[in-house]
C-alpha cells in the first residue's frame, strides 16, 4: 500500500516544469542523414508561463549510438540563428526562434573533427485534420447543449428526492415513472 | 407510497450502486459534461476561430494556461474518470451496462495514453524521437483532434448508457432510484 501511495505521489507531483508544456510538437522533417547521424527537425512551443513563441529544435535521433555531436549551426533563409544544447531535451539543440511556412532551414552538425551539412528543408504546411472538424464541433455542441440541460435537470431532480441512504428498497410502482 | 424493509447493512459499493447511485451518477455526469465542454471549446478555438494551436487552451486556459498544459492535470482527470466508470458500473443492467462498459474500455485506453505521456514527463525520456512527451496514436493524429475524439468516444456511449439506465422500464431491474419518478411536489427536501 505504501509503495502504491509512493508511486501515485511521484506521478502526481512530478510536474514537468522544465519540459516543454505544449506536447503537440510539430515534426518538420525526419530521417535526415548526415554522416553517421540521423537528424529530425521539430517546432515546439515552450511554456514559459506568459509567452508561447515557437522554437526550432534539431534532434539527433541516434544520439546515444553515435559519437556526441559537439556543434550544431542553423540558418533560416540564409541567416544564421543562435542555437544551443537544449536544457529540456536530450540529444536536442534548440534555437530561440520558430519558423513559418516557406522558410528554408539549413543545418550543419559537427563531431569536433568532421562537419556535415544537411539537405536544406523547406517548411511545409502545418498538418490539418482529415476530419470535417467544423461540422463535428457544431453537431457535438448542439448535442452537448441538450445533454447538459438534461443532466442539470436530472441532477436537480436527484437532489429533490428524499435521501434514501441505508434503505434497500425502490419506490413502489404506484409512484409511477418518469 | 414506498415500501420499506429492513435489510442487512450495506457495504460502500452496494450503497453506491443502490441508494446513492442516482446522485453519484448525475454529479459524475455533470463533471464529465463540463470537462467535455472544455474540450469542445478548445476545438472551436482551433477550427472555428482559427486561433494558433499553442494559444487555444480552452476556457480554463485564459486564466490558468500552465494548468491546461500540465500533463498532471490531464492524467489525474483521466484516472478519476476511469475510477468513476468502474465504481458506478455495477448499478447498470442489460444494454445500459454494455454501453457503460464500452465507455469504460475506451477510457481505459485513453488512460494508458495519458500514463505514457506522464511517464515520459517523469522520466525525462520521450518516445518516437520526439522532443516532447508523445503518445502512440499521436503519431497518426495531432493531439487536440486525438483527445477530442477520445473524449467524444467516451462521452457518447456514456450518455447512451445513462439514458437507457434511466428509462422507466429499468425501474424494476435497477437497485437504485435512477429510473424512478420524481419526488412528489411538497415532499421534504433531502
Amino acid at each position: 500500500m505504501g509503495a502504491v501511495t509512493a508511486v501515485m505521489w511521484t506521478v502526481a507531483t512530478a510536474s514537468p516544469v522544465l519540459a516543454h508544456g505544449d506536447h503537440d510538437a510539430h515534426v518538420l522533417a525526419r530521417d535526415i542523414k548526415a554522416g553517421p547521424y540521423v537528424v529530425s527537425l521539430w517546432q515546439v512551443y515552450p511554456d514559459t508561463g506568459d509567452s508561447m513563441e515557437p522554437r526550432l529544435i534539431v534532434m539527433v535521433d541516434d544520439g546515444a549510438a553515435s559519437a556526441p555531436v559537439t556543434d550544431v549551426s542553423v540558418e533560416v533563409d540564409s541567416s544564421p540563428v543562435a542555437v544551443a544544447p537544449s536544457t529540456t531535451t536530450a540529444d536536442g539543440w534548440e534555437t530561440s526562434q520558430g519558423v513559418v511556412k516557406g522558410d528554408v532551414i539549413a543545418v550543419t552538425i559537427s563531431d569536433g573533427s568532421d562537419a556535415w551539412r544537411l539537405e536544406p528543408v523547406v517548411v511545409g504546411e502545418t498538418a490539418t485534420s482529415l476530419l470535417p472538424m467544423q461540422w463535428l464541433i457544431y453537431i457535438s455542441s448542439a448535442l452537448t447543449a441538450v445533454t447538459a440541460v438534461w443532466v442539470a435537470a436530472r441532477t436537480a431532480r436527484a437532489w429533490r428526492r428524499p435521501s434514501r441512504s441505508g434503505e434497500t428498497t425502490r419506490p413502489s410502482p404506484q409512484e409511477g415513472v418518469a | 407510497m414506498t415500501g420499506t424493509s429492513s435489510a442487512p447493512k450495506q457495504g460502500f459499493m452496494e450503497k453506491l450502486n443502490g441508494p446513492w447511485h442516482e446522485r453519484a451518477l448525475w454529479v459524475y455526469l455533470l463533471i464529465v459534461v463540463i470537462h467535455w465542454v472544455e474540450h469542445l471549446f478548445q476545438a472551436a478555438q482551433i477550427w472555428i476561430f482559427n486561433m494558433p494551436r499553442p494559444e487555444a487552451l480552452g476556457a480554463l486556459g485564459y486564466a490558468f494556461p500552465w494548468l491546461v498544459r500540465s500533463e498532471v492535470m490531464h492524467f489525474t482527470y483521466a484516472l478519476l474518470m476511469l475510477i468513476g466508470l468502474v465504481l458506478l458500473r455495477p448499478g447498470f443492467h442489460g444494454a445500459a451496462r454494455t454501453w457503460w462498459t464500452a465507455s469504460l474500455v475506451i477510457q481505459g485506453w485513453h488512460l494508458i495514453e495519458h500514463t505514457l505521456l506522464q511517464a515520459q514527463a517523469v522520466a525525462g525520456q520521450n518516445l518516437f524521437g520526439s522532443p516532447v512527451p508523445t503518445s502512440i496514436l499521436q503519431q497518426f493524429v495531432a493531439r487536440p483532434e486525438l483527445h477530442l475524439l477520445y473524449n467524444l468516444a467516451v462521452f457518447v456511449p456514456m450518455v447512451v448508457a445513462v439514458w437507457l439506465h434511466t428509462r422507466p422500464d429499468q425501474a424494476e431491474v435497477n437497485a437504485c432510484t435512477c429510473a424512478s419518478a420524481p419526488a412528489p411536489a411538497g415532499m421534504k427536501l433531502a
